[in-house]
């Protein structure tokens, strides 16, 4: 399998006012293989969100900007494509999906019409054809009745409903590429587990990638093969999710995995916590973002960052507690 | 562990919203969000209650403590019916019942010190002097992990969790008998939450108290609880030890809900029981059994008469014609 996409010292910013800007993603690198899903898990303020942000180039300028780096997808540099070349990316090689349902979708047109509109443009079908595809996709999505929901309007469903409909809006054009930004944040539990499975389903059907960016690593072990754990806009871990699950190695990984109660964790039990909050971007300490609430911290974390370094079982870790393995930024 | 005296019991308790339809002149609704539910919560016991989103868990706990007017049913707190206590009456019992708010953000009046909000119940409730409560205040601080100086800061000032931490400041601040904690960690970051996990539970054990907790995290509910029940559209499903309904759970809605928690544990992945469709409105409740229209148990029955809560085994309660 070759990689789909490979995202290189990426660094996003942004300008908060006149003389101060914050990195949300710093020098980040990673890569996507096709029919892979990677999982980008991280707190508020971790830099996940913008980072797929970055990839489909949504950055709101100002105040934000790409100041580094390159997105290749399959080769190709996004970054370096026009605004015209970058939509038809958009919704076409790769699509997106959000975490509000509710507000995602336009209030005033049908679901169907909102369907049909990428698909016309897209893969370039008329409007009869456009409207059977996107019937064929709302009966996979298990949506009864797509003939008739085709023409109702996003108020009258709920939001599992509506977060489907988002999802057949994002594989109609057959992506390569699906970002879930939070797809199930919203949900409850029971349709959250009906969501993940189409999810799962239909990117093993399709043969799709997909980014599927989260806060809860329940769910990370649930869907992805692996993941990337994000602090404070470093990537801080990587790797297969059942290795890294099993033997975290970096401290706010083991930490986060602490600090959950697991259905077998028994009652009374205290749970691990990590000692203060997220910190704000624009003061972050000098060293390791994470020095100050780490619990493993030496003086030399307090000085500089510690570098990413790939182990020979092709995880990579920022720490400066792992020596072995080699530097890679 | 928790001593076997009820310090409330619920009994036949409805709560029904009246709300107008979405058509100019067209008939009233009524959205029945609890009925008919009836539970003991024992003394320092922790009872949890979990369901989906409108399953009626919130509107429960807001009526235990008589911040809603309960359409029928009785409350005993303390030997004493208050559900049809006057306005009047219940200020004087208030004080031993008290509440955690989900949102940490609006929870809190933005224009008051993180001081002035904690001892404002002080204020109403009883006679202290201004340094009284003061004082009063700055331990309440020390209590929930606040430092000192944090006090005349204003809400804006403060993360999530610390927010959290005044929330909870302020419902220790009477000396409660009784919380509820509705939803109190579903807002904060993962390594927050645990903070204010392990707060919680030392604060019962600090001041014996009982804790109604309310969430949808099953795994949360599941640490922090004595018992469990669970909610679906305004009905209590199943109630049992929180081990128990974790291990051996009875009801077909319990099942779904527990194999639907996305779990950290790698190591032994469960089999899901994903559930079709949506949970029904609670303006045109399902005949029968509530959860019926969705369950893979069904039978003709279920749609016809609604089952009782029924005990199965000691201290598991189950409401489903498959016990029967």
């Amino acid at each position: 399998m070759g990689k789909l996409l490979e995202v290189k010292n990426l660094t996003t910013q942004f300008k908060v006012d006149k003389t101060k800007i914050i990195k949300a993603v710093d020098n980040s690198s990673f890569y996507i293989d096709e029919g892979e899903t990677l999982a980008i898990v991280g707190e508020s303020g971790s830099g996940k969100s913008v980072t797929a942000l970055s990839v489909m180039q949504l950055v709101p300028d100002p105040p934000g900007k790409i100041a580094g780096g390159e997105i290749l997808f399959q080769g190709k540099d996004l970054l370096k494509y026009s605004k015209e070349e970058m939509r038809a990316v958009r919704g076409g090689d790769i699509s997106m999906i959000f975490q509000e349902p509710m507000t995602s979708l336009n209030p005033v047109f049908t679901i169907g019409r909102q369907l049909t509109e990428s698909i016309m443009l897209h893969l370039k079908l008329n409007k009869r054809d456009a409207e059977d595809r996107a019937v064929e996709f709302l009966r996979k999505l298990q949506i009864p009745d797509p003939v008739r929901r085709m023409k109702t309007y996003p108020h009258q469903h709920s939001g599992g409903m509506r977060q489907r409909v988002m999802i057949c809006m994002a594989l109609s054009c057959n992506p390569k590429l699906l970002i879930a930004d939070e797809p199930t944040t919203a949900l409850d539990v029971t349709i959250q587990a009906q969501i993940l499975n189409l999810i799962v389903k239909l990117r093993d059907e399709e043969k799709t990638a997909v980014m599927f960016i989260t806060h809860d690593l329940g769910v990370v072990a649930d869907v992805a093969h692996r993941a990337i754990v994000m602090y404070a806009g470093s990537i801080m871990e990587m790797g297969p999710v059942r290795e890294m699950f099993r033997n975290p190695l970096h401290p706010y990984t083991q930490g986060l995995l602490g600090a959950i109660p697991r259905l077998s964790t028994p009652r009374g039990q205290k749970l691990y916590t990590i000692p203060g909050i997220v910190p704000d971007l624009s003061q972050l300490p000098k060293g390791c973002p994470f020095c100050t609430r780490c619990d493993q911290c030496m003086d030399v974390c307090h000085q500089k960052k510690p570098p990413l370094r790939r182990l020979e079982d092709g995880r990579e870790v920022r720490c400066f507690k792992i020596e072995r393995g080699e530097e890679i930024g | 562990m928790a001593e076997q005296i009820p310090l409330i019991e619920a009994r036949h308790l409805s709560k029904h919203f009246i709300s107008k339809s979405h058509r100019l002149g067209g008939d009233k609704l009524i959205v029945k969000a609890v009925n008919d539910v009836s539970f003991d919560i024992m003394k320092n016991e922790t009872l949890g209650l979990v369901g989906e989103s409108g399953c009626g868990k919130s509107t429960t706990g807001r009526l235990l403590i008589r911040l809603l007017e309960p359409t029928s049913g009785s409350i005993i707190y303390d030997g004493r019916d208050i559900a049809q206590y006057s306005n009047r009456e219940i200020r004087g019992v208030r004080k031993e019942l008290q509440i955690i708010f989900q949102d940490p953000f609006s929870s809190l009046n933005p224009r008051m010190t993180c001081l002035d909000i904690i001892t404002e119940p002080l204020l109403i409730h009883t006679k202290m002097s201004r340094t009284e409560r003061t004082e009063a205040g700055y331990e309440l601080l020390n209590y929930v992990g606040l430092p000192k100086q944090y006090a005349l800061r204003f809400p804006h000032e403060f993360s999530g969790g610390q927010r959290q931490r005044i929330g909870i400041a302020r419902a220790l601040a009477l000396k409660p008998k009784f919380i509820v904690c509705d939803e109190p960690v579903s807002a904060l970051d993962v390594s927050v939450q645990s903070q204010v996990l392990n707060l919680i539970v030392k604060l019962q054990e600090e001041f014996n108290l009982t804790y109604l907790f309310i969430a949808h995290g099953l795994n949360v509910v599941k640490y922090i609880s004595d018992r469990v029940g669970v909610m679906y559209l305004g009905s209590i499903m199943e109630m049992a030890g929180s081990e128990e309904i974790y291990e051996k759970p009875l009801h077909p809605y319990t099942q779904s809900l527990i194999s639907a928690i996305p779990d950290t544990d790698v190591e032994n992945k469960r089999q899901r029981v994903i559930l079709e469709g949506d949970v029904p409105s609670p303006t045109n409740l399902p005949s029968g059994c509530p959860f019926h229209t969705r369950c893979r148990f069904c039978k003709k029955e279920c749609s016809e008469a609604k089952p009782e809560l029924k005990e199965v085994s000691p201290g598991h309660q189950v409401a489903c014609l498959l016990y029967e």
